[in-house]
């Protein structure tokens, strides 16, 4: 394989493997809030991407408010999943919330099927411009932007957890949600907060994938699966591990289509993160036992 | 142990109606479809709820069995010209052996990660089915498979596939049944509700799942086979992993830790299109939306619900076994 080829596979792996990142920091951030791992995550990646593409190409909304709104969008269903469905079901147990979000996972889908049919959408550029050209290889701008953005994002929510009270009070309640109340933490609003964070990190993934990839209505489920991969090789609840599990899986998927085929991309990220999940289940970069 | 241990005029009464249905209605032909449908339903969702409702594991594995018997027995059947019923045979073995080798790494892992593994398993082997082209037709299947017969009786009329289904369902239902009222199932309960504690009573939790885990894909592999012989088709669609969460609604809106909540369950789902009628396009929604609400407010399900209504219409005689979440 030529240089250039190579580089050109490194870029698509860096690509896939930072909407990967966004799902996978999404996961931890509900994770390390209340221990859930939502099997809807996925579906705000369609909600936001799907809102955005229809927003631009049927109603003429130009492409960065259309973004705007398809984050947004996301956001708001997180918080109607936050606030609506996981909070007044909390003291149910473990089960019951992951058929719940399983079960919003489902009508999300359903929604979607309605509304937009089976069609994927496509989405124009955020900015018009050439592609970057490396070593032989073309980096689109849309790829630069998704890349970059999974940085700002996590350096701005690590200072968001670090150094702001809500921030720090989504630790406390990490950590441990009794104590985190008896000092007086507000942790069903921390809850809230965590799942409209995550589903705002969704959305971001859909509304600035889409230009790259047109996004469909049953796009969700197999991201939700990505994601947690990532989250996984990376190690759940960490927001560093989850993005370099990200970038991992993106690079692993590249590397599969460049060195052996396409069509066993899926299969061999999957089967990753079955033996990841009986060999480490802790993930790659953390130090932290947890049971799984 | 009230498990399922109904009045037994009840049971015959119930097998009895299962085997007049196409005698009365043998002449609606939509009307024997659907209750096929719900017989093949039925069966998976038995397995499913050894696995999930007794055992307490959340598999999302039951459309992999479902399309492993289901390509085993029509390959058997399209490449070596194998009888349909040593291929149903060959259908149970193979879901089993695969079930099997599983089960012993993946049920090591517990709730939402072993719900994403087993996921991810049913995704594996869909695509192993669509790319193995030369052997599985790929996306577009395999079509003109025969229906089962013994000797030169053919099932053919869909009265005839009814019956030979129903056997198969009520037998599942009977071997279930006596399962979960024997000491194996008790130690299935006792290991859904508290693994060590389980295990400090001399449960072997290893061994006792690995059992659960192949039995419950037996029933899955053999409704495969079943539902293939009866559309005459097969392709991966039918076993892509939204029909495996499909199951675990069903058996949620049913009612999980109940036989009979799985035959409500799958009454419900094969009836609601019909309902719908005009709208099947709702039907998904309509559907994912039942099943949220039956999980949020009925964590027993329809038969949970039934059940605590008859006991209050007896007169306030408490219904002895809680909801497992309680």
């Amino acid at each position: 394989m030529s240089l250039s080829a190579f580089l050109q596979f490194v870029f698509s792996g860096l690509t896939s493997g930072a909407v990967y990142a966004f799902v996978a920091l999404a996961f931890s951030v509900t994770f390390s809030s209340s221990g859930i791992v939502n099997f809807a995550q996925g579906q705000f990646v369609m909600l936001g991407g799907m809102v955005a593409a229809s927003l631009h190409a049927g109603f003429d909304v130009p492409v960065l408010p259309a973004m705007m709104i398809g984050v947004a969008a996301a956001g708001i269903a997180g918080l109607v999943m936050g606030a609506g469905f996981i909070l007044p079901m909390l003291r149910l147990g473990e089960f019951t919330l992951i058929l719940i979000t399983l079960g919003l996972s489902i009508v999300f889908e359903a929604v979607a099927l309605i509304v937009w049919g089976t069609d994927p959408l496509a989405l124009s550029s955020l900015i018009d411009a050439e592609p970057l050209r490396l070593g032989g290889a073309s980096l689109t701008i849309d790829s630069v932007i998704i890349i970059a953005m999974i940085f700002v994002t996590l350096i701005g929510y690590q200072l968001f957890a670090r150094f702001t009270r809500w921030g720090r009070a989504m630790r406390a309640t990490s950590i441990d949600p009794s104590v985190a109340a008896s000092l007086g933490v507000n942790v069903s609003l921390t809850i809230v907060l965590a799942f409209v964070l995550s589903a705002v990190f969704g959305g971001l993934a859909g509304v600035l994938l889409t230009p790259l990839i047109s996004t469909g209505a049953q796009t969700g489920l197999l991201m939700t699966l990505k994601g947690f991969t990532a989250a996984v090789l990376g190690g759940m609840g960490s927001p560093i591990g989850s993005v370099a599990g990200g970038f991992l899986l993106g690079m692993i998927e590249a590397m599969t289509t460049g060195f052996i085929s396409s069509t066993y991309q899926n299969a061999i990220a999957l089967t990753l993160l079955i033996l990841f999940l009986m060999v480490r289940p802790e993930g790659l970069f953390t130090k932290r036992s947890r049971q799984a | 142990m009230t498990h399922d241990a109904g009045p037994i005029w009840l049971k015959l009464a119930a097998v009895a109606a299962i085997a007049a249905l196409p005698l009365v209605f043998g002449g609606n032909a939509l009307l024997l479809h659907l209750a096929i449908m719900v017989g093949i339903y039925y069966t998976v969702c038995i397995g499913l709820s050894l696995i999930f409702g007794i055992g307490g594991q959340l598999s999302l594995a039951q459309a992999a069995f479902y399309g492993i018997g289901a390509y085993t027995s029509a390959l058997l059947a399209t490449k070596l010209n194998v009888p349909v019923f040593l291929g149903f045979v060959a259908a149970a073995l193979v879901s089993g052996i695969v079930a099997w080798i599983l089960a012993a790494p993946i049920l090591r892992l517990r709730t939402v990660y072993l719900a994403m593994a087993t996921l991810a398993f049913g995704e594996i082997l869909v695509t192993l089915i669509r790319e193995n082209r030369q052997l599985t037709g790929g996306s577009t299947g395999i079509v003109n498979l025969p229906r089962p017969a013994i000797g030169s009786f053919v099932f053919e009329t869909p009265s005839q596939y009814y019956y030979l289904v129903w056997i198969v369902a009520l037998a599942a239902a009977w071997i279930a049944g006596n399962i979960i009222r024997s000491r194996f199932g008790l130690g299935l309960r006792a290991l859904a509700d508290a693994e060590i504690g389980a295990a400090s009573c001399g449960v072997d939790v290893a061994r006792y799942k690995t059992w659960m885990f192949t039995l419950g894909a037996i029933f899955a592999g053999v409704a495969g086979a079943l539902f293939v012989h009866y559309l005459s088709f097969i392709s991966p669609d039918s076993f892509s992993v939204s029909f495996s969460i499909l199951i675990v609604m069903i058996l949620a809106v049913g009612g999980r830790d109940s036989l009979v909540g799985a035959l409500f369950g799958a009454i419900a789902v094969t009836v609601l299109p019909i309902l719908l009628a005009g709208y099947e396009k709702y039907s998904e929604l309509v559907f994912g939306v039942l099943f949220l609400a039956t999980v949020m407010f009925l964590p027993r399900g329809l038969a949970g619900a039934g059940e605590a209504l008859l006991a209050r219409m007896k007169g306030g005689r408490r219904v002895t076994h809680e909801g497992r979440d309680a």
